[in-house]
């Protein structure tokens, strides 16, 4: 029962997910956001359009999001929406989109779920030692407003902060158990790197550009369906049925939903400067909601339908008062350099925290030759140009060596309790 | 020629601004907004960002403030740099370029060597 309302639901988000973007009111991908009202409105024709999408798309779907959605079974933003972008995009007409996206919903949702199962049905099961992926995380989150820090101000307050956040972490590990004292340090973090990117006044406040102001009216045609998608995804966060990025995944995954709010909110501050301006000015939205504030809410909410109006009224609220955070952001353009170090953080200690936790889960699975079959994928992705999201390449390599020995043990090329 | 630097891996794309660009090159790393407000003022001649699709982080704030036609997406994770390309969008006077975060090492070269070319050009015209 559980399972098919959850593929019902997750067909509607998708069917609205790919509405959204074939009608050029919103786009889930920032780089397509800037053209997907002349794609709809067939300035820039779909075939091209198409063919461009899948090229910005297609990694962050496959080597970024959807080892972490297989190992949890937890839906992972960028699937659902970057394939809708894509299926928005591709196809000619309302009907068709909204059927597709239908159907993309609920076929991604039914793999991502199966993922977990399939795991644990191997002839040495592996899905408990794959979560062992995200047993690092919690105690690195700290790092990422410390790493935020240090690219925005540079080494002399990236210090200070380590200290501090270092220090911090000692004192509360005393009372505290270590994931709740590195919760807390985060915080510590995070709220130093908005002191100080706070206390930056411009010189000049740029004026507000005409364009926006267009802008800001062409976006509100789409906020029915925004609103409903703000709905949905505020039902299935606080359900823990759908995840943000690979790190908020893998926290609810291991139960952690404090910390995978956090994180959310954490990328809300990242990728606010960014959605706001490109919003703004192609007047088209960000489909899933300014990513990921409402999902990160939706964790904190117990009560699923209370995170439900709460989501919608999340998306209202990014809509309605788009042009004020603007205007707040341009009194304050050190929040503009902290989006861009938030993401830095974000990154750097996903892709140090990811290729621990792959290498330690691969070697549960397969002692001594996990941990080689990761560092030796590591290697060969930066030889040969990073052609895998670094942060892909631990648990890419855990779930390759759990089905390799497998595949040796049905084999019989290995003996049975390798 | 002055030159901003913003987005991802900000600290190796000054570097190779530096390697690849002649002697009165400047490099300053900003965010993505200041790039593009300093852009569109022409207070500075050329951007540079990175991201990990070369067109989210990397251009879209550009693309935003400065209009697709002063922009260029130079490569994308599965499509390399062409050098061709580059060299056309820097005759048409386009000012910012994002790259993919696998492509820097090949990416900021051809930049650097296509905007030096026309620089250099200008400055023998004006002169």
């Amino acid at each position: 029962m559980t399972i098919a309302l959850r593929l019902l639901l997750m067909g509607l988000l998708g069917a609205l997910a790919t509405l959204v973007a074939h009608r050029g009111w919103s786009a889930y991908h920032d780089g397509l956001r800037p053209m997907i009202k002349d794609i709809a409105e067939g300035k820039i024709d779909r075939r091209t359009a198409s063919k461009t999408t899948w090229d910005i798309s297609i990694g962050f779907i496959v080597s970024y999001a959807l080892p972490f959605s297989l190992i949890t079974g937890i839906m992972g933003n960028l699937i659902l929406f970057l394939g809708a972008d894509l299926l928005g995009v591709a196809v000619p007409m309302s009907s068709l989109a909204l059927a597709a996206g239908f159907v993309w919903g609920v076929g991604s949702s039914a793999v991502v779920s199966a993922g977990p199962w399939v795991f644990n049905h191997l002839p040495r099961p592996i899905g408990s030692d794959l979560l062992a992926i995200g047993a690092p995380l919690p105690y690195l989150l700290p790092l990422m407003p410390v790493v935020a820090i240090n690219s925005q101000f540079g080494q002399p307050r990236g210090w200070q902060a380590t200290v501090g956040v270092l220090a911090i972490f000692g004192i509360a590990i005393w009372p505290l158990h270590p994931v709740a004292a590195a919760t807390i340090s985060f915080l510590a973090g995070l709220a130093l790197l908005l002191w100080w990117a706070t206390r930056e006044r411009p010189a000049e406040i740029p004026e507000f550009p005409p364009d926006f102001d267009q802008g800001a009216a062409t976006l509100r045609r789409g906020l029915p369906p925004l609103i409903a998608i703000g709905a949905l995804l505020g039902l299935m966060g606080s359900l823990f049925w759908i995840a943000g990025d690979p790190g908020v995944t893998m926290l609810l995954g291991l139960h952690h939903p404090v910390e995978a709010g956090l994180l959310s909110i954490l990328s809300w501050i990242g990728f606010l400067p960014l959605t706001v301006l490109t919003s703004l000015a192609s007047g088209a939205y960000t489909s899933a909601g300014n990513p990921d504030g409402l999902l990160g809410v939706s964790y904190l909410v117990p009560f699923a339908p209370i995170a439900a109006l709460l989501g919608a009224a999340i998306m209202a609220g990014e809509v309605r008062w788009l042009k004020r955070i603007e205007r707040a952001l341009a009194h304050r353009p050190g929040l503009h350099s902290a989006g861009v170090a938030v993401r830095d953080g974000m990154h750097t200690v996903l892709d140090v925290s990811f290729l621990l936790g792959g290498a330690y889960s691969a070697n549960l699975i397969w002692p001594g030759v996990g941990v080689v079959i990761v560092g030796l994928a590591w290697v060969v992705n930066e030889a040969t140009g990073v052609r895998v999201m670094r942060l892909g390449i631990g648990p890419m390599g855990a779930i390759a060596t759990g089905v390799l020995l497998n595949l040796l043990l049905v084999l019989k090329l290995v003996p049975g309790g390798a | 020629m002055r030159v901003l630097v913003y987005g991802m891996a900000r600290t190796r794309v000054a570097e190779l601004v530096r390697a690849h660009g002649g002697p009165d090159t400047t490099v300053r790393a900003v965010s993505d907004y200041e790039a593009a407000m300093n852009l569109r003022a022409g207070r500075v001649d050329l951007g540079i960002g990175v991201c990990q699709s070369g067109a989210g982080g990397a251009l879209a704030v550009a693309r935003a403030l400065l209009g697709t036609h002063l922009c260029l997406q130079v490569s994308s994770p599965s499509r390399p740099p062409q050098e061709e390309e580059i060299r056309r969008a820097v005759k048409e006077g386009r000012k910012a370029f994002g790259i993919a975060l696998s492509h820097i090492e090949i990416a900021v070269p051809l930049i650097m060597a296509a905007a030096g070319e026309a620089h250099s050009q200008k400055s023998a015209a004006a002169s």
